[in-house]
């Protein structure tokens, strides 16, 4: 692996391996994970946390067993799974942001909604809140918005939210920064499922815009 | 056996050991925010320190006892109430059925925790029955305590302590209006961060929850203001947004977050934030990783003895 990572101890029960491509990260958060060592592996956009347990091991012990072995890790080109085809209401009550996201972008909602459905998106990683979303898309998409100068309080669960070139998708409702231009109706995130986030990193998925009325009956 | 709610208080929920190995779905670890005083009260009914007991947040708590039990009262500087009779902290209390228990305002503090032998049933999630609010689920139906509630408690599993009902006082955390936590700087920081941040004395905001606070005071000058790539934060890291006023992130924070990081408190610790209040002042004292593993092994060896092995710290 290139020498362009960093390490860096946070406290002294946790270590982060940033400066990451993304597929040096999918390859070090996998060899992280099958280690068991760890109480936490946690991956992010372009970097991997570890968060060890003190008690038992030292913060240069951690480092030292977490780095030996990345000489030996090798990246690989990807799966290439059939992406899923998540269903979205875009604008009006559903997506209250569109209007000025296709403004802050200077498109139509017609061209926005068009790019958003035509390509292919990959969850890069869940975080912030369960089951919520990072999606990314291979190409550039020109989906460089900012967040919201002031987070929404509740955002509805669904929603679809669009920050510099990065889809993000609610599962829960909750306070939310994104720009909200869409909402699905499946459901995200089961509680009471073994694996409870229905998306997972490296899951490839396309969105299919539906019209307000049909909401309800694509729920599932 | 049953534990009705008269009163919740501002904010009551059921805690108990933290969800691990779920950070990478986005799930926090949620549990007590104060897991030292959770696991004295634990210890003082005969419980694993981990079983699930009620976190109380500035008191306003009451609760009726259905049948007789055993309960201990930890955590903040309260008055504790037995049947309208006064009772002390730290102490393993038998409870008649039909008395009711009541955990008053806090003098110093923030959270109180009530144990009972045996412990609560709680929902389990993602193998903890720790209560995680924003999600909606664990403790009781994923929600905070109300009245008309009805807990239910498992039977005792162990016998209960015959001697020693009372934790040593010099097992009792130290409650105060003024905090000095020790903090590593953080994996985003620099130099002028840090001499701001470890030199400053804030207040905790009352813009607070279980999933951190605000900390009012002197701004941070020279906070990275490029946008970062969202990265694992954990409780206890320390964010700072471009305007310049930090935020502690605690038990229930989210699992990343793009905001530079500018400082780590310590895992010896992270017990002491679920203690301070909207108000209270607190200020951040610097420390190395290697000198916080060796704090750590240190505060775990003082209330070895007594908690019976380690406890769990978040």
């Amino acid at each position: 692996m290139k020498q362009a990572y960093d390490v860096k101890i946070s406290g002294d029960d946790a270590v982060r391996i940033e400066g990451l491509s993304r597929a040096e990260r999918d390859a070090i958060y996998a060899q992280l994970k099958a280690q068991q060592d760890w109480v936490e592996v946690v991956p992010a956009r372009s970097s991997v946390a570890v968060q060890f347990d003190s008690l038992l091991t030292s913060p240069s012990e951690a480092l030292e067993t977490i780095t030996r072995g990345f000489d030996t890790v090798r990246t690989g080109a990807g799966e290439q799974t059939s992406p899923i085809e998540i269903p979205v209401v875009y604008g009006g009550a559903y997506g209250p942001d569109l209007n000025a996201t296709c403004e802050a972008l200077e498109l139509s909602a017609e061209e926005l909604i068009a790019r958003h459905t035509e390509l292919v998106h990959r969850v890069d990683f869940l975080g912030f809140t369960p089951g919520f979303s990072y999606l990314y898309t291979d190409e550039d998409n020109g989906f460089d918005t900012p967040r919201l100068n002031r987070p929404r309080q509740k955002v509805a669960p669904g929603s679809i939210g669009v920050v510099g070139g990065a889809t993000g998708i609610y599962a829960l409702a909750g306070p939310g920064g994104w720009p909200v231009v869409g909402r699905t109706p499946i459901q995200l995130f089961d509680p009471s499922s073994p694996s409870p986030s229905r998306l997972v990193s490296g899951q490839r998925v396309t969105f299919r815009s539906i019209p307000a009325a049909e909401f309800d009956e694509h729920a599932r | 056996m049953s534990f009705g709610i008269l009163s919740s208080g501002p904010q009551a929920t059921l805690q108990a050991a933290p969800r691990r190995r779920c950070r990478h779905l986005g799930v926090p670890a949620s549990g007590p925010m104060d897991a030292l005083s959770s696991a004295l009260a634990n210890r003082l009914v005969g419980n694993s320190h981990d079983a699930t007991a009620i976190e109380i947040t500035l008191g306003g708590f009451e609760a009726q006892c259905r049948a007789p039990m055993v309960v201990a009262c930890t955590g903040a500087d309260t008055a504790l109430e037995i049947d309208g009779r006064s009772a002390e902290l730290h102490t393993a209390i038998g409870i008649e059925a039909g008395e009711t228990i009541s955990v008053g305002y806090p003098r110093y503090g923030c959270r109180s925790y009530l144990a009972v032998a045996g412990g609560f049933d709680a929902t389990v999630w993602l193998g903890s029955g720790s209560t995680y609010l924003p999600g909606g689920v664990g403790g009781f139906d994923g929600r905070d305590l109300k009245t008309g509630d009805v807990l239910e408690l498992q039977s005792p599993s162990r016998p209960l302590p015959s001697d020693q009902t009372q934790t040593p006082v010099d097992c009792r955390p130290t409650m105060s209006e003024s905090w000095a936590i020790r903090a590593c700087p953080g994996v985003d920081s620099n130099d002028r961060v840090e001499n701001a941040f470890f030199g400053s004395v804030f207040r905790l905001s009352n813009r607070t929850s279980r999933m951190g606070g605000a900390l009012d005071g002197p701004l941070i000058p020279d906070v990275p203001q490029m946008t970062l790539p969202s990265a694992a934060v954990f409780p206890g890291t320390v964010q700072c947004p471009p305007d310049g006023r930090p935020f502690l992130l605690m038990a229930d924070a989210q699992t990343t977050g793009g905001y530079p990081q500018i400082a780590q408190v310590i895992r010896a610790d992270r017990h002491i934030m679920g203690q301070i209040r909207p108000g209270d002042r607190v200020r951040f004292l610097r420390s190395d990783p290697d000198a916080a593993a060796d704090i750590l092994r240190a505060k775990s060896a003082l209330f070895e003895n007594w908690l019976e092995g380690p406890f769990e710290l978040v």
